[in-house]
């Protein structure tokens, strides 16, 4: 576990940032390092958008695999499986690309006590988004939070001939 | 080091203790062994050679941040993490007072856990009054020749390393001298596997040196008549360590009484409800912050390298160890019948700790070492 550098984009504390604020910073960040391969988790525990990583694939134009429990990484292709609802997707992608992962990809190491002692020493690289070009400003704006409407109780019938008489005039499901 | 690494150090090694430990000490305690992949594990995390310095590959740690790190590996197991801290000893030893030779012989295995490592004083004639040893060390040529017995060795014939406290000169502390001697010499053999009441997940043998043969290469430091001030400075350290040993399991039993007697109901109510649990669950807390606080202060004392150092670690490792033996005890209490069951932890945490009153310099020791650096000083 462990990387040898970081690099750190300093926004203000009060800042709300967007998925696609975001995204675009590491789109500015990804054309400076050029890397092979990029992992994100599939969706922040704040605002569960799960958008962050689709909007910079879209933006350096790259292939994407999404919510990736499992996948095997090649010379210049990588093969994943991606959780949907359905059940399960295998993708294939050429590298350069972008992955968002699922928490069954793997089981994270113990990090062992050297390193942890070691990663004070490595370099953090700071950027503020003017540095990047990106524009952060919050374009949208929430109008309504609301919880869906309470499932209401059952109710108990007498006979089949109730059952069939709900189902068609009330729930109007036949 | 800053508390909040602190912090980050104390969380690894708790994740790893309760995680990796925990859900096994009993079994080591009840089939009396320490499974190689854990220790296999552990010693990739850097367990082996917390206080080794950088430059000798080790991890580094100052006294406090390490005491820090055995009291939460304690919290999984007592008796295997009090091991850990002796094998620790053993490899700063060689990284502190060895030769160029005999650190690049021995220092890396041992940081690795490559090579286990015991720590060899104690003899059946001399345990309080250790610079009274007679094992003897004379030499021969290129070699030394040994003779005498080590007593109560924790991990004594399992280790592939036993730092022997043997007499080369005169009587008293200056005539005697340290040897590292491998498991495989000549004329080195081992005694029964005591049976224990607790500390069982480690052997505990007798060391026997019969004209056991050590090369001269293997006098630590290569110099006689340092052996009792090796063996003092480490056992400073040591009595940090095993203080820290008894504060992670006296947590654990806390802990485990405060689950207990929240959930425990007699007379119509948990028994945290009443006076009398709360107060002991006050004084018990008390005493284990206590606790800490005696013994991360002579850790920071330790590490300065101050004269009232060696006091100072006598006097936390006397106050924590009754303590936090005391602490276990009312844990085993509080626990009622169920605490006398082997099913549940408290009682290994009460055992573990108990003989920690004992080994490292007996408690009465420790009054004698603090009692004559105030009366000296006066």
């Amino acid at each position: 576990m462990g990387a040898d550098r970081g690099i750190h984009v300093e926004v203000d504390e009060k800042t709300i940032l967007e998925p696609l604020s975001v995204a675009k910073l590491f789109s500015a960040i990804a054309k400076k390092e050029n890397p092979n391969l990029i992992i994100m988790g599939k969706q922040a525990i704040d605002d569960d958008a799960g958008q962050t990583g689709q909007m910079l694939a879209g933006l350096l134009d790259l292939p994407q695999a999404n919510f990736v429990s499992k996948v095997d990484i090649g010379e210049d292709k990588l093969l994943a499986t991606c959780e949907i609802d359905g059940g399960l997707e295998t993708v294939e992608c050429s590298l350069p690309a972008v992955i968002t992962t699922d928490l069954r990809l793997n089981e994270p190491r113990y990090a062992s006590l050297p390193n942890i002692m070691k990663a004070k020493k490595k370099p953090i690289d700071k950027y503020k988004p003017s540095d990047l070009g990106v524009e952060i400003t919050k374009r949208l704006e929430t109008l309504k939070v609301a919880e869906p409407a309470a499932r209401k109780s059952g109710v108990k019938v007498e006979s089949v001939d109730e059952l069939i008489e709900k189902l068609r005039n009330e729930a109007k499901v036949l | 080091m800053r508390v909040y690494d602190q912090k980050e150090l104390y969380e690894l090694a708790s994740t790893f203790a309760l995680e990796e430990m925990a859900p096994n000490m009993e079994k080591w305690d009840k089939e009396e062994f320490i499974p190689k992949d854990l220790l296999e594990k552990a010693s990739t995390l850097g367990f082996g050679k917390l206080y080794v310095s950088e430059n000798g590959g080790g991890v580094g740690l100052d006294r406090e941040t390490t005491s820090v790190v055995f009291e939460a590996l304690s919290r999984g197991c007592v008796s295997t993490t009090a091991y850990l801290t002796l094998h620790n000893t053993c490899a700063w030893m060689v990284d502190a007072f060895g030769t160029e030779a005999q650190k690049e012989m021995y220092l890396e295995k041992l940081g690795n856990m490559e090579y286990l490592g015991s720590y060899c004083l104690t003899e059946p004639g001399s345990g309080s009054d250790a610079m009274s040893l007679t094992t003897t060390a004379k030499k021969d040529g290129n070699k030394y020749i040994l003779n005498g017995t080590k007593v109560f060795i924790s991990n004594g014939g399992d280790s592939d390393i036993y730092l022997v406290m043997a007499r080369t000169g005169g009587p008293g502390p200056k005539g005697i001298s340290t040897f590292i001697v491998p498991k495989d010499s000549v004329g080195l053999s081992f005694g029964k596997k005591e049976r224990k009441v607790g500390w069982n997940s480690q052997p505990t043998r007798s060391v026997i040196l019969e004209d056991c043969e050590v090369s001269v290469e293997n006098l630590l430091g290569g110099e006689e008549g340092k052996g009792f001030k090796f063996a003092m400075m480490g056992l400073d350290g040591g009595r940090i360590n095993i203080a820290s040993c008894s504060i992670g399991g006296a947590d654990a039993s806390l802990r485990a009484a405060i689950e207990h007697t929240t959930v425990r109901n007699q007379f119509g109510q948990e028994i945290s409800k009443f006076q009398n649990t709360q107060f002991e669950i006050a004084e018990m807390a008390g005493k284990l912050n206590a606790s800490r606080a005696i013994v991360r202060q002579a850790a920071r004392l330790l590490e300065a390298k101050v004269p009232m150092a060696t006091a100072s670690c006598a006097m936390a490792k006397q106050f924590a160890t009754d303590a936090c033996f005391d602490i276990c005890n009312r844990s085993l209490q509080l626990h009622g019948g169920y605490g006398y069951l082997k099913d549940y932890p408290v009682q290994q945490y009460m055992r573990d700790t108990r003989v920690h009153q004992i080994l490292g310099g007996t408690n009465e020791i420790m009054k004698l070492v603090v009692s004559r650096s105030i009366l000296n000083s006066v």
